[in-house]
């Protein structure tokens, strides 16, 4: 009995854009979150979890992700900062996220020889793990960012206060950007490219803090 | 499902690519890596490939030798796990409250019952043991971040498929970090980095649900990771036309979506969040999105499409 196999991906040719399938959407606006410090924590919370999970996972590379069972030989334990995860309690009560990393005792395990040496996310960290803020300015007003470091690197740089004129809607892929690059050097977006600096100037404002 | 669509190829300006293809966790994955093709390229594409098999050992539902198999038989005790492991039940737990239980990684005994229980390597079917009449949830998954601990309340098969998936893709795009731009691409959950073989953000079209070869968007971006939830990607072997996305709150699934895409900036977020939104339906499925901060694209079996604001950005 097999499973129906999943298509494998495949190019599609033609690359003309179809006519827009989204036309037909109708306008709908939903009210953002208000902007109260607690609402912009709990929003876009699992993005920065996910940032965080995977810039850990990588940075401990090979060593310590191997299950447990499979662990060779331990040596004597060895205090280790870690990042406290934020996790969901058994009972519901709500959670309060933590950039404070905790001291824990952990086994560190020999790591079986991997194939190639990855680069681990730690390696040349010129930052100090924390939660850094910056501001940037532009002709158009002011860009807010608020960095989270974790293990040495970039876990979220999320716009907490838009004091532009025109909505910083149009430059929400920059975070992004900072995450997966580990890096100021954002795109300028077009059409926003004071926004796109001025962010970018945030950014660096509050890193600078954080050596 | 989302998938590549070829730059337009202009005579002498492409740079050179290298494209390689495995069976991984039981998908198809195909890197590609732009600007370099020699030794070096190719020894980043194994190592973001053993990414793969790091992480299936570690999560896989089809292996009893599995690390997260290997809890099922341990209900009640705190149970040291790998890092990987860890975090994985960690974000996972964080998306089962945040989507109200709606996405749940502990109802994996409800796949196994539907057939969704065969080893795509050994063929060897699994059956776990836990009760017929047992109602495991997310909240019997106790996790103690100082000790690294996980304690199972009672006997569950954890199915981390959405979330670990995602983590593999969003691991083996890190390893491709040096070179100009880059792509993995695991069963149509694609995070992409840098610039295509043409020099421009990458193209990626999103699988219309019912006709096969058309697309319901083209999309165009870099640094992020778009993955879909679709009504059409696996079926039950047992019950007839149960699909494989489970809503743990309904006895019986009858989704309100054909498919939910989603765009964010790693695939762990993107995969979890489109499998979530995908059981929430549209309503709910979108307000989940827009609270989260993604982009995503929902549409229901009658073709109505339902995206988060700032979705139509990433048009082509």
């Amino acid at each position: 009995m097999t499973l129906q196999p999943e298509e494998p991906a495949r190019p599609v040719e033609g690359a003309a854009a179809p006519t827009d399938p989204l036309a037909a959407l109708p306008a709908r606006s939903v009210r953002p979150p208000r902007r109260g410090a607690e609402k912009k924590r709990a929003a876009r919370r699992l993005i920065v979890l996910s940032s965080a999970a995977v810039l850990t996972i990588y940075g401990i590379g090979y060593a310590r992700t191997e299950p447990a069972a499979q662990a060779m030989e331990t040596v004597p334990a060895v205090a280790t900062a870690v990042p406290t995860a934020t996790l969901p309690p058994a009972s519901g009560a709500p959670l309060l996220p933590t950039a404070t990393p905790t001291p824990a005792m952990r086994p560190a395990v020999t790591p079986r020889a991997p194939s190639a040496t990855p680069t681990p996310a730690t390696a040349n960290a010129p930052w100090r793990d924390g939660t850094y803020v910056g501001s940037g300015a532009s002709r158009h007003g002011s860009i807010e960012v608020t960095v989270v470091i974790q293990n040495g690197a970039i876990v979220s740089a999320e716009i907490t206060r838009c004091g532009t004129r025109y909505p910083c809607s149009k430059i929400a892929m920059l975070p992004g950007q900072v995450v997966s690059r580990q890096s100021v050097n954002v795109d300028l977006v077009s059409g926003a490219t004071d926004s796109s600096k001025a962010y970018q100037a945030a950014v660096m404002a509050a890193l600078a803090k954080a050596r | 499902m989302p998938r590549h669509i070829e730059p337009a190829s202009l005579p002498g300006s492409s740079a050179p690519v290298m494209t390689r293809t495995a069976r991984l966790m039981d998908t198809l994955v195909t890197i590609q890596v732009i600007g370099a093709a020699g030794a070096e390229a190719g020894a980043a594409v194994e190592r973001a490939l053993a990414w793969f098999r790091r992480v299936e050992a570690a999560c896989s539902r089809f292996d009893p030798a599995s690390e997260a198999m290997g809890l099922v038989a341990r209900s009640g005790e705190p149970v040291p796990v790998s890092e990987l492991l860890f975090e994985v039940l960690a974000f996972a737990l964080a998306v089962a409250q945040a989507s109200g239980g709606a996405f749940d990684p502990a109802v994996g005994h409800l796949l196994e019952q539907r057939g969704f229980n065969q080893n795509y390597q050994t063929g060897a079917l699994i059956a776990s043991p836990v009760a017929p009449d047992a109602r495991p949830s997310w909240r019997d998954v106790c996790l103690d971040p100082a000790r690294r601990t996980v304690t199972l309340r009672q006997p569950l098969v954890l199915d981390l498929g959405a979330v670990a998936k995602g983590l593999a893709v969003d691991l083996a795009l890190r390893e491709l970090a040096g070179f100009p731009g880059a792509s993995v691409d695991a069963g149509g959950d694609i995070a992409v980095r840098g610039r295509n073989a043409a020099g421009a953000p990458w193209r990626i079209g999103v699988r219309h649900p019912r006709q096969p070869d058309a697309l319901l968007a083209a999309l165009c971006l870099t640094d992020a990771a778009v993955c879909t939830s679709g009504d059409y990607e696996r079926v039950s072997p047992r019950a007839a036309g149960a699909p494989h996305l489970i809503d743990p709150r309904r006895a019986r699934a009858r989704p309100a979506l054909a498919s939910a895409t989603v765009i964010a900036p790693t695939a762990m977020a993107a995969d979890a969040l489109a499998t979530a939104a995908f059981i929430l339906g549209p309503r709910r499925g979108l307000r989940l999105l827009e609270r989260q901060g993604v982009e995503g694209l929902l549409a229901t079996p009658a073709l109505e499409l339902h995206a988060t604001a700032g979705f139509r950005r990433y048009l082509l």
